[in-house]
């Protein structure tokens, strides 16, 4: 192997030829740059203003420069390349997990459509516990999740992370109320099927309503029965809780942001308005409770 | 076996039938709909008397004189508003009082803003509630007041008739919740998996909108669905789209409930069920409920599925008084007050129980003298406790057979 070939990056990611051309390209763009021009008066002395944007271009093109040779050293052209080919691993996995989510719901999907056709049973309601959604929410807290929590850099680390949060926070009460409103729409997949039954049942007695209202009085008593089925069950409470837990964690973490961009405006905010109310309501008491003392008639 | 057959041609021909009968039908509910509507409620005149922070004291006025010696303070609870009282001028129960001669006084607990988030249950029933019994007793110049309280505004009037036995003549508990370990209703099952401290810390105060949806998801085929359905077939009946608009302006004007007032009232009371075993604290006192010995009338609905009998009915049981009553009646949480049949039995039953015990004191009333002499350990038979004034007695009537609210409400 020669000294060429040694020197090319380990995949021929950065062919030698072209990063020298480039570092070339910038070195004779150097070159064109004009040099400062004398004042009309004749040279003096000083030196004269030099143009900022002129200066700035000067400042890019040795960057440039400077990188396009750094390129060329064989072992920072591979630690770049080895960097580069992360990418396709980090797509991947992001792939992957959008891939199992459809998978999920495709599976949910084919399960719900087996359960066609079988009897229902009233006031009683299967699969309670909600592993669709959990499952969606796992995939979320397992595979997304961690990218809102990559330590923040610099001077606005703080804001970000607090940004970061925020997004977080929404995404688990969007999962959180999608469970949730699921749940409140059991109770109406519930009645349809449990109707279909009754008519039948009606209809082999001979007892089948003419009126539309009827059909309407039996159809909202089913309903409300399934709903209070529903709500008793300890499934529905979890989810109730759960999801006024998530709205909690997402104000909390709306209103930190607010409060940062309120901090650019000049109002108080709902921190300082507060500790203000609870001195004053303290106060408050302490001058009734003074004012008692002083005069208890 | 032979496939059931429904009568689809006879449900369309109705169903066609119906079409005919509803153009006619939308014509009336457009008039309807769009003529003046007469839909105003809490119309029956009264003064602000007290004002304190956003509470005021409401002072109806009496159309003749008197009939009581002592005036009724009706305590609201903090959730919806005191005008559910005086909905509508055929079915008001403060109209009611007034034409049975109670001199009526009402707490209007206002809308709290965030500056009030702070305000605890002390502060409400020793604070804002004991100055209002106070005004009253220095205006009429009398030692004790009637006191009657309505849900969680019953829950304050007997914590405060515990704090304060010696400013209370007789007690009236109306739909009232004291006993809160209980599984009969969806919303004592609720509140218990409900994280308090976390929404107190979150809202500060718990907002309208936010309790609302609450209750409308405790029945939401009937509260949801039902209510409308039933409003859109009655749509061209001008008398009953007015009143079922009463009823959604008063639902729906829900002030806020200050923050810690409710934290309290969730932990102490639907959590640690501290009130009806007189453990619960109050600005450092025991609400002691064997201090209550005043005469005590104790209302609870059948069919109340806010605040079911369970949770209501085991105060006469804990109080000290011998002169008790409970009266379980034949409706809900809302058709007490408001159902047509009630107008007739409530108020008037309410009227001649004060009657039969409103003697005088026999004890004027110096101005505060109360405040300054009651003490809590001394307070069971002490000075300015006079005895019951009828026989002692425990009497509990069931089902007086008054009628719910033809429409379920939400409440």
């Amino acid at each position: 192997m020669d000294e060429t070939q040694q020197g090319q990056a380990p995949d021929g990611l950065f062919p030698p030829d072209w990063i020298k051309a480039g570092a070339d390209l910038w070195t004779s763009l150097l070159k064109m740059v004009p040099p400062p021009t004398g004042t009309a008066a004749g040279p003096s002395t000083q030196k004269p203003p030099r143009n900022r944007s002129l200066e700035s271009m000067e400042t890019a093109l040795k960057m440039w420069q400077s990188l396009s040779t750094t390129m060329s050293d064989p072992a920072v052209a591979s630690a770049a390349s080895k960097s580069l080919d992360a990418l396709p691993d980090l797509f991947l996995k992001v792939a992957e997990a959008s891939w199992d989510t459809c998978f999920q719901i495709q599976k949910g999907n084919i399960e719900k459509a087996g359960k066609i056709g079988r009897k229902v049973e009233a006031y009683h309601f299967e699969n309670l516990d909600q592993e669709f959604f959990k499952t969606l929410k796992d995939i979320y807290e397992k595979e997304i999740r961690q990218f809102f929590y990559i330590p923040q850099l610099g001077l606005t680390r703080f804001y970000q992370e607090r940004m970061n949060l925020l997004f977080d926070k929404l995404a688990l009460l969007k999962a959180t109320s999608a469970e949730f409103f699921s749940l409140l729409n059991l109770p109406f997949e519930q009645t349809a099927k449990v109707m279909q039954q009754e008519v039948e049942k009606l209809a082999q007695q001979g007892k089948v309503p003419k009126q539309a209202k009827e059909y309407y009085n039996l159809w909202v008593k089913i309903l409300e029965g399934h709903f209070m089925t529903l709500f008793k069950s300890p499934e529905y409470n979890q989810a109730l809780g759960e999801m006024f837990n998530q709205l909690s964690e997402f104000i909390i973490a709306k209103n930190e942001v607010v409060q940062d961009i309120l901090q650019l405006l000049p109002v108080p905010t709902h921190k300082e308005v507060d500790a203000l109310y609870r001195d004053l309501h303290q106060l408050k008491k302490r001058v009734r409770e003074l004012e008692r003392q002083l005069n208890p008639d | 076996m032979d496939q059931p057959k429904i009568p689809l041609d006879l449900i369309l021909a109705s169903l066609a039938e119906d079409t005919e009968k509803a153009q006619a039908r939308v014509t009336k509910v457009s008039e309807v709909l769009l003529s003046e509507l007469s839909t105003e409620i809490a119309s029956t005149p009264y003064d602000v008397v007290y004002e304190e922070d956003r509470v005021r004291l409401k002072h109806y006025r009496l159309e003749g004189e008197a009939r009581l010696k002592t005036p009724l303070l009706v305590v609201y609870a903090l959730i919806n508003r005191e005008t559910m009282l005086d909905l509508q001028p055929d079915r008001s129960v403060v109209k009611n009082f007034l034409r049975d001669g109670i001199d009526l006084y009402m707490v209007d607990w206002g809308y709290p803003s965030r500056k009030d988030r702070f305000l605890t249950i002390d502060d409400h029933v020793n604070g804002y509630l004991d100055h209002a019994v106070d005004f009253i007793r220095r205006k009429h110049n009398l030692p004790r007041i009637n006191l009657m309280g309505i849900c969680m505004g019953g829950s304050f009037c007997v914590m405060y008739a515990a704090l304060h036995a010696e400013k209370v003549k007789n007690l009236i508990t109306t739909v009232t919740p004291t006993h809160f370990d209980t599984d009969t209703g969806l919303l004592h099952i609720w509140m218990k998996a409900l994280d308090a401290d976390r929404i107190v810390d979150t809202f500060g105060n718990i907002p309208a909108d936010l309790m609302n949806l609450g209750f409308l998801l405790l029945n939401p085929a009937r509260l949801m669905i039902d209510k409308y359905i039933g409003f859109l077939e009655n749509a061209d009946n001008k008398p009953f789209v007015e009143n079922f608009v009463r009823m959604e302006k008063w639902i729906f004007d829900s002030p806020d409930v200050p923050g810690e007032t409710f934290r309290q009232f969730i932990n102490d009371c639907y959590k640690k069920n501290l009130l009806i075993q007189s453990k619960m604290k109050l600005g450092g006192k025991r609400v002691d409920l064997k201090k209550i010995t005043m005469p005590l009338l104790n209302f609870y609905g059948m069919y109340d599925h806010l605040v079911p009998p369970a949770a209501c009915e085991q105060l006469t049981r804990h109080v000290g008084s011998r002169d008790t009553e409970d009266v379980n009646l034949d409706t809900g949480h809302i058709g007490i007050y408001v159902s047509s049949k009630s107008q007739r039995e409530f108020a008037p039953k309410i009227a001649r129980w004060l009657m039969e015990r409103d003697e005088p004191d026999g004890r004027p009333a110096s101005k505060g003298a109360a405040i300054v002499n009651f003490t809590p350990g001394k307070a069971a038979g002490g000075k300015g406790r006079p005895a019951p004034a009828r026989p002692p007695k425990k009497k509990r009537l069931q089902g007086e057979r008054l009628r719910p609210a033809k429409r379920a409400v939400n409440k």
